[in-house]
């Protein structure tokens, strides 16, 4: 069996949508994704967004009201729990409070009937990847928050998934411990070769972790892509705003090039952007936009530094230009120094300009 | 009626001593007489039949009657309230009257303030309690038309074989205890000596038992058909065989029956001594004591009375009845009662 | 040491405690004690009409307990009392837990309707209830035709008026509360745990014996415990499903106090009636302490 609109797609999701009872509008309205075996999608959007209800769906533990998932051609919707062989982590983590550590990792091999020295094996190996050496006979509510998320990982992989879902596993740690996790999560998943899905609400893990991205807001994926492709070219304000931050500029088409941008006059847009009528937004990048001495001949603009903001690795301008506020960022240690209410002169490249779609009702 | 009442009664006399609070102050303005006595049937006829027609006669007067389940409460009740009595006349089994009376719960009544007192036999104006026999009743059996077509004749129909698991014997109360003595006699025994032969004879009943117990009582469980026969109480048996024609009866068997006797009984320190003296006297008047009699089934106490032959035939007093009579010494009983009932509870159902 | 801001003065303490206090005070301490007197006066007050004009008696006597404990009957009562008591609570709470758990994990619409049913029978009145069993368990009941017309019973057996028929009500009386106690511990075992436990193989019964159970465990101790004392204090039931022939401590107790007036030894019943709870709530605390060290 395969998959005729994705030759390729391990898991394929097509159409899945659900309403639950009460509500005016659906959490999740006729989404489909597809994703290589191996491969790491991860869902992001804002709470709410439907991206946790999309993963249990995937998982199982919600039942679509349409649509259908297929995982290596097989249609999963009348796949029992027990059978999706699919390792979940919640976001609660859900560890079972009255077994140890080792117990817990086991859970899913004991219930397999997997015979007691492979269990025994398997579990030890979990452990030395997930660093629990020494936690195994600890009941799991003594250990912290980074110990925990690991066991709950380690369950998760102990049965071998086919698909690994993670539910915002990182959302309950501190930032340090974050970052930590992100590429180790990342490295053992490559290296596990496991076919994953990330809900997360966070655009910078999204960016850092994932081989692909799906923006979602309102129960639909909005952009699906590399992180590349979401933050270089994003469809519409949406994921543009929501992945980064960026300067919105109001655009109409004048042909040959250019564009009258209000509150900056005409200026040249990317070569290979289609016509089109009316009003569009453009999107600049805040690093995108250089600061020049005046009088530069590349110079697009020219404004007054309004005030300054140094996050170490980089200075953050507000640029007041004429009607318009624009946020530039400057690399730091580049030995430029700017101070509110100083002259600027700004330029950016025309291709760098994005055109994006006219905002969804 | 020193006994166990069902439960849905209980609840009904437990609402009837929340209410008396407020219907005493409604009738404030005037004298208030309160009268305890038993719930259920017996409540229903004596307001009919006594308090009614004494309304009708003193204009002036209130009566309230407050339900008791049995006897032994009425008993609490006026050691309770010993210091300040809200109850001026009390119904109640002889036995309790003996009890309350040695207790100083009881004011003595004299010919002067009761009249009718002189048509009471001996029996039922004694020298250990103050109060007057007021009516009187017969343990009977008690059966189902429906299954027993043809009436029985004897306590000995309690063994019959073909009412395996059929019988009703609430013997845990003052019917067991009434029972004992019938039975000791029957087996050639006298009560007073042993009552082991009566207790045998129970025992051999046993296996007919179907239940021991007063709740549901042997009323319901004969109308449920869960029950046939049973030893009940004559004058509640007639009532309600007459609310249910064709279904159940009760006949006084051959070998004779104990009396059961009711007593009115003026509370000592009573408030309206004067007032509760006329009402006793109302109640033990002929005309009040064949309403009374017509209605509940219950033998009348005042000598003088004389009832149809329809009616008398089967009511204690009534000839029939009479001749069958067994006499008791309520005095003696009383004093073995508990050790009785734990010797049924023993010896016999739990045997 | 509680944060300053958080703990209300002394005097709002107490003035919040007072109406509970006193409440208790009037409802259960005095009655109790009450209880306790009335069991010491000496039996002579239980109203033998030949001692003559009596008044209530004062003086102790421990003449109601050493006829209480002195009698292998009540012995024999006492036993059967606590063993009415386990065996209603090992039936009512294994049944009451797959009630519960299906409530308390039904998403359906109808959940609410069903709550109420699985506690219907608190609802209906004890003599409605005892004329059911009637219907059921009697001479000519359901259960007894069904068997005489099957051919497995040539005649009708007693279900009714006796020890069974007093367990099967207590059960259907006494379930309901455990039911509502298992609810209220099922709604604080974390749905995630059963879906976890169901991703990694775990099918029904797995999760139901892995997961369910053990969390739930104190949860159906303290059922069983509510059951028990329930069950060995109830009166009506016993007296209404029991035929008279089921002397258990509550209707011996009702017996002395009204028929044969005997209120001292009522007295004494009660208090070894209250001594039963103290012993059995004091071995609950001990194994449920033990439960939580080992957690």
């Amino acid at each position: 069996m395969h998959n005729p609109d994705h030759p390729a797609a391990y898991l394929a999701a097509r159409g899945l949508s659900k309403r639950f009872p009460g509500t005016a509008a659906p959490s999740v309205d006729r989404v489909g994704f597809t994703l290589e075996r191996g491969g790491m999608l991860m869902l992001l959007g804002p709470s709410g967004c439907g991206k946790t209800t999309l993963l249990r769906m995937v998982a199982g533990l919600v039942a679509p009201d349409a649509g259908s998932l297929l995982v290596g051609g097989r249609d999963m919707a009348d796949v029992p729990l027990h059978r999706r062989n699919m390792g979940m982590v919640f976001q609660s983590y859900a560890l079972f409070p009255h077994l140890s550590v080792a117990r817990n990792i086991a859970f899913g091999l004991e219930v397999r009937a997997v015979a007691r020295a492979a269990r025994d094996r398997q579990v030890a190996e979990m452990i030395a990847m997930m660093h629990l050496d020494g936690l195994e006979d600890r009941p799991v509510t003594s250990l912290s928050g980074g110990q925990r998320q690991r066991v709950a990982l380690a369950r998760a992989l102990a049965i071998k998934p086919d698909i690994l879902l993670l539910d915002e596993p990182l959302a309950n740690l501190d930032v340090k411990l974050r970052d930590a996790m992100r590429a180790e999560i990342r490295a053992l998943q490559r290296r596990l070769g496991v076919t994953a899905i990330f809900v997360t609400h966070d655009q910078e893990e999204a960016l850092s972790m994932a081989d692909q991205v799906a923006v979602m807001a309102d129960g639909r994926i909005r952009q699906a892509g590399t992180p590349a492709d979401i933050y270089e070219r994003p469809v519409d304000r949406f994921v543009a705003s929501f992945i980064g931050r960026g300067n919105f500029l109001a655009a109409h088409w004048q042909g040959g090039g250019t564009a009258r941008i209000d509150g900056l006059g005409t200026l040249p847009i990317p070569a290979h952007a289609a016509p089109w009528h009316g009003t569009r937004t453009l999107l600049l990048r805040p690093h995108h936009i250089h600061a020049r001495p005046p009088g530069d001949r590349d110079v697009r603009c020219t404004g007054t530094v309004e005030d300054v903001v140094y996050t170490g690795e980089r200075h953050t301008l507000s640029v007041r230009v004429g009607p318009l506020g624009l946020t530039v960022d400057q690399p730091a240690g580049t030995g430029r120094a700017f101070a509110p209410g100083q002259a600027i002169a700004l330029s950016w490249s025309a291709d760098d300009m994005v055109v994006l779609d006219p905002d969804q009702p | 009626m020193r006994g166990r009442a069902s439960a849905l009664s209980r609840r009904g006399a437990l609402a009837g001593l929340g209410a008396a609070p407020f219907v005493r102050a409604r009738a404030a303005t005037m004298p208030t007489l309160t009268v305890c006595g038993f719930h259920g049937p017996f409540q229903k006829a004596f307001q009919a039949a006594v308090i009614a027609p004494f309304l009708r006669l003193h204009p002036g007067v209130a009566v309230v009657y407050r339900p008791i389940m049995n006897s032994a409460q009425l008993l609490a009740l006026l050691r309770l309230e010993r210091a300040a009595p809200r109850i001026d006349v009390a119904i109640a089994d002889i036995s309790i009257s003996i009890l309350a009376t040695a207790e100083q719960l009881l004011a003595p009544l004299s010919d002067g303030e009761v009249p009718n007192r002189a048509a009471i036999p001996d029996w039922g104006r004694g020298r250990n309690f103050n109060g007057l026999a007021f009516s009187r009743d017969n343990l009977a059996l008690v059966y189902d038309s429906r299954v027993i077509p043809a009436a029985p004749e004897s306590w000995m129909d309690l063994g019959r074989p073909a009412l395996v698991d059929q019988v009703c014997m609430p013997v845990e109360d003052t019917r067991g205890v009434a029972l004992l003595p019938v039975l000791t006699r029957m087996a050639g025994g006298d009560y007073r000596a042993s009552i082991d032969p009566g207790l045998a004879l129970m025992r051999r009943f046993a296996p007919n038992v179907a239940s021991w117990n007063a709740q549901p009582d042997l009323y319901t469980l004969l109308l449920a058909q869960t029950a046939a026969l049973g030893v009940g109480w004559n004058g509640r048996g007639q009532m309600i065989g007459r609310a249910n024609p064709g279904t159940i009866r009760a006949v006084i068997p051959r070998e004779g029956s104990v009396a059961q006797i009711n007593t009115i009984n003026l509370a000592a320190g009573s408030a309206h001594a004067a007032l509760g003296a006329t009402f006793i006297d109302h109640a033990l008047s002929v005309e009040t004591q064949a309403a009374f009699a017509r209605m509940a089934f219950y033998g009348p106490t005042n000598a003088q009375v004389v009832l149809p032959e329809s009616l008398s035939d089967g009511i204690f007093g009534g000839p029939a009845v009479a001749a069958r009579e067994m006499h008791l010494d309520w005095t003696f009983i009383s004093a073995h009662y508990g050790n009785w009932i734990r010797r049924i509870q023993r010896e016999v159902i739990s045997a | 040491m509680n944060d300053h801001a958080t703990t209300p003065p002394r005097w709002l303490q107490a003035a919040l405690l007072a109406p509970g206090l006193a409440a208790l005070l009037i409802t259960f301490v005095l009655p109790v004690a009450w209880l306790a007197r009335v069991s010491l006066l000496p039996q002579a007050v239980s109203l033998l009409p030949q001692a003559g004009p009596s008044v209530p008696a004062t003086g102790l006597s421990a003449g109601a307990y050493a006829r209480v404990l002195g009698d292998p009957f009540y012995w024999w009562i006492i036993g059967r009392t606590l063993g009415i008591g386990v065996v209603t609570a090992c039936l009512a709470v294994p049944m009451a837990f797959p009630i519960a758990l299906f409530l308390a994990r039904s998403t359906s619409a109808w959940r609410g309707v069903l709550v109420v049913l699985a506690i219907a029978p608190l609802m209906t009145s004890t003599v409605i209830r005892t004329y059911g069993w009637m219907v059921i368990l009697g001479r000519h009941g359901i259960i007894n035709s069904l068997l005489l017309q099957t051919g497995l019973l040539a005649m009708p057996i007693r279900l009714d008026n006796g020890l069974f028929a007093t367990v099967v009500a207590l059960v259907e009386i006494l379930m309901p509360y455990a039911v509502i106690s298992i609810l209220s511990t099922l709604g604080r075992v974390n749905v995630e745990l059963e879906q976890a436990a169901a991703l990694l193989g775990a099918r029904l019964p797995q999760i139901v014996l892995r997961i369910i159970l053990p969390l739930a465990l104190p949860g159906l101790l303290t059922a069983a415990l509510l059951v028990f004392v329930l069950a060995i204090s109830s009166l009506v039931t016993p007296q209404l499903m029991g035929g008279g022939r089921v002397f258990v401590l509550a209707t011996e107790i009702f017996n002395a106090t009204t028929v044969t007036l005997d209120w001292p030894f009522a007295g004494a019943l009660s208090v070894v009636l209250l001594i039963l709870f103290g012993l059995v709530i004091s071995l609950y605390q001990r194994v449920l302490a033990r439960m939580e060290a080992q957690a």
